[in-house]
Formats: structure tokens, sequence, C-alpha cells
């Protein structure tokens, strides 16, 4: 229909719809606000049934149905769709409107199809598209549908043309104001993020202008410095840091008025006078036309690893301060041995310079003999990775001398921090020197021990025998396997002590000193050895070693045989007690000698004149009676006189060659008929031919006065009287020593009886003279005493051995003389 | 007459060999030590000397020997108590140095006559 053709009402409606769209346009930017409204007013205006905006998108090729008025209204959703095969991509296409008297499938498949999925019937419908320009491009267009069929007009299309102006206009604004609040919410976003990233970040941001004031502080920095943001807001750079720094911080901002952006350290002062070190990264900033505005700055507080790296210097001067200072010597290798590093310390202990040893190889220093074993172990240790310990070697020292060093290696060739071996030496020629002055200690000792013919048993808590040693064994008489396992309690031993008393083993030394945890010393045990039955005396000496814990752990015994000691110690007290007794008897004897010499010579008037008046007076007459029995008397003591110097000096008679035997037989003869029948007489002669020189009356004095004892002892029971001869040399008298038997061949007279024996403290007075055990009247007590003069006399000794209730014997050794010499002294009188 | 000099220190001594001596018919001469023994000698040479060796001044032995060296034909009786001198016997030792015979005191009469006549035969 042609615009001439409308009528006023129609006109007047049209422009108002115009002009309502314009108003909308022009009051709201709201883009679904006004393509609401315009398709609200013009679809009504074509009496249509529906109508769309409909939007293209050129990128996806998709068209959108984004308002739509009519009931063909979807709730809500655009719809999108490609634009493939619609009737909206006719007109992306021509550009110009479309009209579609009838929507059919054949035409428009794909329209058709979306009509009906919108609930609508496409064969009854027709359509107007009309597109949307905006810069020379169709971006979308504006759809009217009516149902049923309808024939679109020139002006209705114009309409629609022109409606869609509007629409493009409205959609470009609505487009425009988007972009522009999105730029704008982006630019605010873009600063409110930006912000916060100023604000936040760890960094100090420090913003100065050209005088070096600060215009801008971020939270940061004033937190690093210790002040608030506005306490440094205006303040200048030079506030923060203390004199020493300001004349480089001047430096440094010339730089920037020069325009040299750069990153450095420095040291500020903070509020609290602490330093703040940090690293600025600084850039100028300049206007277009390079003017200075000032500077920029971002700061990372690196205090604490400054701190940290002081630290660590100072721990590593310390570290080279004892590596420099250490009595060991620290020295890197490379794998051939090469020395690479040297500490000082070699200087003191081994005399060179560290540069003298650079360089060299480490095996050439070794002393020849030690060389081997050190290239062994470092060659083992080379593709090991780890520590080794080298054995003990020396080492040159600069002055030619060798020391001992002791060295543990680290193999740290893998290390790219070292790629060598680490070795620690240290010098142990001392202690080496020590070590071997103790074994020699210890050899010394070892062989003291042994040559000393100690015994040494070691024994645990229990006593038993743990250890022992070689003269241990000796002197006890075991093998190690008897001794070995036994105790101080085993029944297998037999101790006595010295006095004979039984040694019970809970007493010995080695119990005692566990018990008592402390030493015993000294102690005398006799011991019977099992092998021979012989007893050995022992000197035992005990020490337990006491632990920490007051227990005793273990006990050593030592002893040393002191038998013949003992033995010389027991003959000596013999001999010590028969040189008293002879010396007795020699002062008895001198005292004898002495009196009886005036005796005498007072025995000399009595006796002499006595018999001078004998002469004179009758026999018969009671005086001469008187005057015999002065003579008695007289001659009596005269005897008793003689006897006496018998016993001190015997009388000197003729000395012979006197052959015992014959002798002992005549005097057995002489005894038989007055002994009693029940004593019988044994004798026993092994050295019968054996002659002595000697007074053959004393002689049979002798051996009649001991066969007159004997029998005597026996007294009237049975008993035995035994006579013995047998030849001794002098060594082999065990029995005593004292009287100095000269060298040489004895002959032994033994005179035994089994009668009642004589007791110990009769025995030491039995030679004194006048000493007797007989009664009264019965014997002179001088008999013993005579046979000890004679046999004196005659260069021999006796003795005298008695057991109460058992016996007793006698020996009595007569010088052998040889017989040449015997020849010669026969009958030759010897002066005493 | 057979002269006989007595030489002892001891006067009892002296007179009791004297009264035995001159009971059986000898003459005595008596001296109290060696010294005076001498000279009695000298004047009156005797037969036979009975001397005391053990005296004092220990000259007994020495009389022996200078009787026995100067007059050989002089027999001598030595007589002692019996005592010992330093361990040496002196009886012994008086034979030694000259003495013929020695006599132990205390002696019997009868023992100094049979001396005595045994060394005058």
């Amino acid at each position: 229909m042609k615009n001439s053709q409308k009528t006023k009402a129609q006109l007047t409606q049209e422009l108002e719809a115009l002009r309502r769209i314009n108003h909308t346009i022009g009051t709201t930017l709201a883009l679904n606000e006004v393509l609401q409204r315009i398709i609200n007013e013009i679809v009504p205006l074509f009496a249509a049934q529906s109508g769309s905006v409909i939007l293209f998108d050129a990128a996806r090729k998709e068209a959108e149905l984004t308002t739509t008025y009519g009931k063909r209204a979807p709730e809500g959703h655009p719809i999108r769709y490609p634009w493939a095969g619609t009737m909206s991509e006719w007109v992306v296409e021509q550009q110009r409107p479309l009209r579609v008297p009838r929507l059919t499938a054949e035409a428009w498949p794909r329209s058709w199809k979306l009509a009906q999925e919108l609930g609508g019937t496409p064969e009854q419908t027709s359509a107007l598209m009309v597109p949307l320009w905006q810069d020379a491009q169709t971006i979308g267009c504006l759809e009217i549908l009516w149902e049923p069929l309808h024939v679109v007009t020139d002006s209705e299309e114009e309409l629609l043309v022109a409606t869609a102006t509007q629409a493009t206009i409205a959609i470009t604004n609505a487009r425009l104001y988007q972009e522009k609040e999105q730029a704008l919410q982006r630019a605010k976003e873009s600063e409110e993020r930006f912000r916060r990233i100023v604000e936040t970040a760890q960094e100090g941001i420090w913003v100065l202008n050209a005088e070096a004031k600060t215009v801008y502080a971020n939270q940061r920095i004033a937190e690093m410095l210790g002040y608030n943001v506005h306490e440094m807001l205006g303040r200048p750079l030079f506030a923060f840091m203390d004199e020493a720094a300001r004349e480089e911080a001047v430096g440094y901002f010339a730089r920037r008025k020069q325009g040299i952006q750069e990153k450095h350290d420095f040291r500020f002062c903070k509020k609290d006078g602490e330093h703040l070190w940090a690293i600025v990264s600084a850039s100028p900033m300049l206007d277009e036309q390079g003017n200075f505005l000032g500077a920029f700055g971002m700061l990372t507080d690196i205090t604490e690893r400054k701190q940290v790296e002081e630290a660590l210097r100072k721990s590593e001067a310390r570290f080279r301060t004892l590596v420099q200072y250490s009595s060991d010597i620290l020295t890197i290798l490379d794998a051939n041995g090469t020395i690479r590093y040297q500490s000082p310390s070699i200087e003191r202990v081994l005399g060179y310079e560290p540069e003298q040893l650079i360089n060299t190889n480490v095996f050439m220093h070794l002393h020849p003999e030690d060389r081997q074993k050190v290239q062994s172990a470092f060659a083992e240790a080379l593709p090991r990775p780890g520590t080794v310990t080298a054995p003990e070697f020396r080492f040159r020292h600069a002055n030619g001398s060798w020391v001992y060093l002791e060295a543990i290696g680290n193999n740290l060739l893998t290390d790219p921090e070292i790629q060598g071996v680490v070795i620690n030496s240290r010098n142990v020629t001392e202690r080496k020197h020590m070590e071997e002055a103790l074994r020699e200690s210890e050899t010394r000792f070892r062989t003291l021990i042994r040559d000393l013919q100690v015994g040494v048993i070691l024994q645990g808590p229990n006593a038993e025998v743990l250890v022992s040693n070689r003269a241990a064994l000796d002197l006890l008489g075991l093998t190690e396997e008897q001794l070995l396992g036994k105790t101080s309690l085993d029944p297998d031993w037999q101790v006595i002590h010295e006095d004979g008393s039984p040694f019970p083993g809970e007493t010995h030394p080695v119990p005692q000193a566990i018990a008592t945890r402390h030493p015993v010393q000294d102690v005398v045990m006799g011991v019977r050895r099992p092998a021979g039955s012989d007893w050995v005396w022992l000197l035992v000496n005990a020490d337990p070693h006491v632990a920490a814990d007051g227990r005793v752990s273990q006990a050593v015994c030592t002893f040393i045989d002191i038998t013949e000691r003992k033995r010389v110690e027991e003959q000596q007290q013999k001999f010590h007690a028969q040189l008293l007794q002879t010396q007795k008897l020699e002062a008895v004897g001198t005292l004898a000698g002495g009196i009886a010499h005036d005796f005498n010579n007072i025995l000399s008037a009595i006796l002499g004149y006595a018999e001078l008046v004998t002469d004179d007076v009758p026999v018969g007459t009671v005086a001469r009676r008187n005057l015999e029995e002065i003579l008695r008397a007289s001659r009596r003591a005269k005897e008793l006189v003689q006897q006496l110097l018998t016993f001190s000096r015997p009388e000197q008679k003729e000395l012979q060659l006197v052959r015992l035997r014959n002798i002992i037989e005549e005097t057995l003869t002489l005894l038989r008929p007055s002994l009693p029948r029940t004593i019988v007489i044994q004798s026993l002669f092994n050295a019968g031919d054996e002659t002595v020189l000697a007074n053959r009356t004393q002689v049979q004095q002798v051996i009649m006065n001991l066969c007159v004892n004997a029998a005597y002892a026996m007294g009237e029971g049975r008993g035995s009287l035994g006579i013995a001869l047998d030849r001794v040399e002098n060594g082999e008298v065990t029995e005593f020593a004292a009287d100095n038997l000269k060298e040489g061949a004895y002959l032994r007279l033994t005179v035994s009886d089994t009668g009642c024996g004589i007791a110990p403290d009769v025995l030491d007075h039995i030679f004194e003279p006048f000493f007797t055990t007989k009664p009264v009247g019965q014997g002179s007590g001088m008999g013993l005493a005579i046979v000890h003069g004679i046999v004196k006399s005659h260069g021999g000794t006796i003795t005298i051995a008695s057991k109460l209730g058992q016996g007793t014997t006698v020996h009595i050794y007569w010088p052998l003389i040889a017989s040449e010499e015997a020849s010669k002294s026969a009958k030759r009188e010897l002066p005493h | 007459m057979v002269r006989i000099l007595v030489i002892d220190d001891e006067e009892p001594v002296r007179s009791m060999i004297r009264q035995i001596l001159e009971r059986v018919g000898y003459e005595v001469v008596e001296a109290p030590d060696g010294k005076v023994g001498m000279e009695r000698f000298h004047e009156q040479s005797a037969d036979l000397v009975i001397a005391d060796i053990l005296m004092p001044e220990q000259e007994g032995i020495e009389t022996i020997r200078i009787l026995h060296k100067d007059f050989p034909q002089t027999k001598i009786l030595a007589i002692s108590g019996g005592g010992r001198m330093r361990n040496l016997d002196i009886l012994p030792v008086a034979q030694i140095f000259g003495a013929h015979r020695t006599l132990a005191k205390p002696f019997e009469r009868k023992d100094l006559l049979e001396a005595v006549t045994a060394l005058l035969t």
C-alpha cells in the first residue's frame, strides 16, 4: 500500500508508534527494553501475529531470537540457531528486505522447522524480514509474521525499514553504552587489581618526586622501615638512612636523574634504629619530554638473608681459623694422590709451608715401608665414595725425621664442590712412643714374672682358677688341666700352717682376699705336691680386683717357693740351739776346769797330809779308822774331780788306730750278761772295717756308757738295742753344722733303743755335767757329759734324737783317717 | 844321799811333799818359785827336781826348760793342779820342754813315790 493510500488515522498511528520508539530510545539505554518496545509497537501496527528482533553473530553464523512479541513468544529465553538455510541467512547475504508470502518447507526448510518448533503453522504464515544495518553490516533483522497468509505491501515494508533504522540506532547506542560501561568496569577492576597488588605487594613500593621526596609509599615499605605510611609521605629518601649511607644514596639518585634504571643493595635505617637491608629496583620516571619527574623503586627486604650471610661469613671465618690452627692436618688429594690443598697447620706438625706440598704426590713423602699399604688403601677407596681409614704411616718432616700420622680419608671425588679426597691427619708420634714404651715395659714385666719363678694365678670371684703361669704349675707340681677350675676349697688340697696344723680352704689367702676385699700378704702355706707326696712351702700373697660396684671380679694370687728358705731357717735354728748348747757346755767346762785346779790343790793337801798322819796312827785304833775314812773320802773326791776334768778336758791318753767294730763287739760281750733277757741286741755293720784314731779306753767308755743308758731306758720290759756303724761324708750330715764338722769322711756309730725316750726339755740339758734323771745315788749325771767330752776331743760330734714312749737314737761321728796318714799318727800323743 | 828339789808356790804342798819324801829317806830342798829354785840348785845341785809348772809367774815351764838344757842329768818331775792354760794341757807341754814325767794333783803318796823311784833308778 502506498503512503498516499494510507489513511490519516493510519499515518497518525504510525507516527505515534515511531515517536514512542524514539522516545524510548532517547530515554532508555537498556537494549532489551528498547527492542521490546519496538516490537511491541510495530507488530500491532502491522496487524501481524508476531514479530521479533533477530540479532546476528557473524563470527558464528548464528542468529539469535532476542525479542519477540506475539503468540510465538517463547518463555524467557532467546533462541540461537545457525542461520544456514534460514530467511535470516538470505537477509544477511542480500542485505535487503525479504518478503515471504508463504513459509514453505521447500523454500525455507529450516525456518519452516523453526516456525513449527515455536508452535506455529508455517504453511499458513507469511513473513517480512528487514535487515538492521550498522557500519555497512547487517547486524540483525526485524521479522514480522502473519498468520493467516498476508500480502505484504510496499508501505508496510517502508514502515518496517524505518523502524529497523530506529532499532539499529537503539541497538548501536545500547551497544556503545554497554561497551563503555564494560570498559569502565574493566578499567575500574584493573585499577582495583593494580591497587590491590601495589598495596599488598611483598615488595615495598616507594615513589619519589624530582626532589627525592616521598610521594607514594605502600604499606609494605612502611612496615619494612617501621613507619606508618603517612609518616613517610613528603619526607625525603635520605631521611631513612644513617650518615654513612647518605652519600651513596645521593649518588644513586643522581643516576636516576640521568635516566639510569638499575638494581642494587642498600642499607636503610629503620625507625627503631635497626638496619634494613634491601634490594632496590629503581627506575626513573620521565614525562613525554624526557623531564625527570622522580623515581620509582621496588624494594625487597633481605635483612634476614644478610644476617644469614653474615653469620655464614663469620662461621666460615671461624672454620677457617679452626682449619688453620687445628693440630689436625687437612689435605685434599686428587685421584692420583696429588696434593691440591694443604691446610696451614701442616707447618706446625711437619715443618712445611703448604705451598711446598701443593701439586706434589703425597705418597712420595711417606716412609718407604709404609708407602705400599697406604697406596693400597687409597686405591681401594677411589671407586667407593665414603669414608676410609688409612693405617698409621710415617711422613717425612721437613727436617728429615719421621713423624707418625694417623689419617681418616673421605672420598669426595664425586662431590662437585670438593672433587677430591679429603684427608684428616693427626700426629700420633708421641702416642706411638708411649705404645712402644708400654710394650717394652710389658715384655720386661712378663720376662720378670717368668724368670722370677713366681707363681701367678688368676682366680675368679669364687676363687676358681682361671689362668696360671708356668711357674705356678711347676711349684705346685700340677699340670694345667689339673689346676684349671680348682678352687681353694677343693678337697684335693692338703695344706698346713707353719706349725703343722691344718689350713682349711676358706681361710686361704684368696678366699680371704675375696671376702674382705683387701689384699692378704705373706702367708706361709705348706702344700703337699700330689706327684711325689713331698711338701713344698710357699709364701703367698692374694690381691683382689674390686670393680667400681664393689664386687670382686678377680683375685691375683702370687707365691714363691720358700721350702729351701724354710729348710735353711730350720737348720739355722737347730744350729743356733746347738751352738748355744755347745757354748753352755764349754762355759761349764771352763768353770769346771778352773775350779778343778784349785780343788786339786786342796785335795792334794787333804789326801797328802792324811796319808802322812796314818803313819803315826797305829792300825786298829779308832783314830786310824777315822783317818782311813778321811782318806777314802778324799780319794772319792779326787775321782769326782777327775771326772769333772775329764769332762772339761779329757785325759789325754794314747791315740791308736782303733777298729770301732772290734771295740763294739768286745763291749757287747762284756755287756750281754748284765742285760735282761727281754732286751734284744741288734747290730748292723755297714762300715765295720774302718778305723779311727782314738783312745781305745775312751772309746770303750763311750760305747759302754751309751749301752748302759739304752738298757736303763728299756728297763725290765721288752726292748731292742740297736748298734750300727756306717760311713758318711760331712756333706751328707744334715742334722747339724754348728760344730763345724771338718770336711771329710766320718764313721757314724748309732746306738738306739726302744725305751721310754727322753722329753724335749731334758734333751736340752742332757750333756750337762751332773744332770741326771736318775734318783739320787744312782747316777752321777756325768756319763753323757764325759761321752760328749771324749767325742769332742776326738774331733767328732754326738747327737741325740728321742721321742717319748718310743725310744732314743744316738749318733756319734768319728772322723775317719786315710790309711797312710793313719799309720803315721799311730801312737802319737796329740796336744789338744 | 839323794837330793830332791821341790819347787811349788804353795807352802802346804811343799811341806807335804817334803814329809813324804823325808820319811823314806830323801833329802829335800824347797823353793817357792823358779828363781829361788834355780839359786838353790846352783848352791846345791839336786838329783831330781819336782816342779809345779802352773805357778803365777808361769816360770815353771821356763825353769824346766833351763834345767833340762843346762843340767841334762837332773831328772825332772812336773806336777800340776790339772787345770788348763789357754786351752793347752800343761803336762804334755812340760814333757815337751824336758820334764821326764808328769804327775797330776791330787796324787796319792804311793803315786809320788813310784814316780820318784822310777826316775832315780
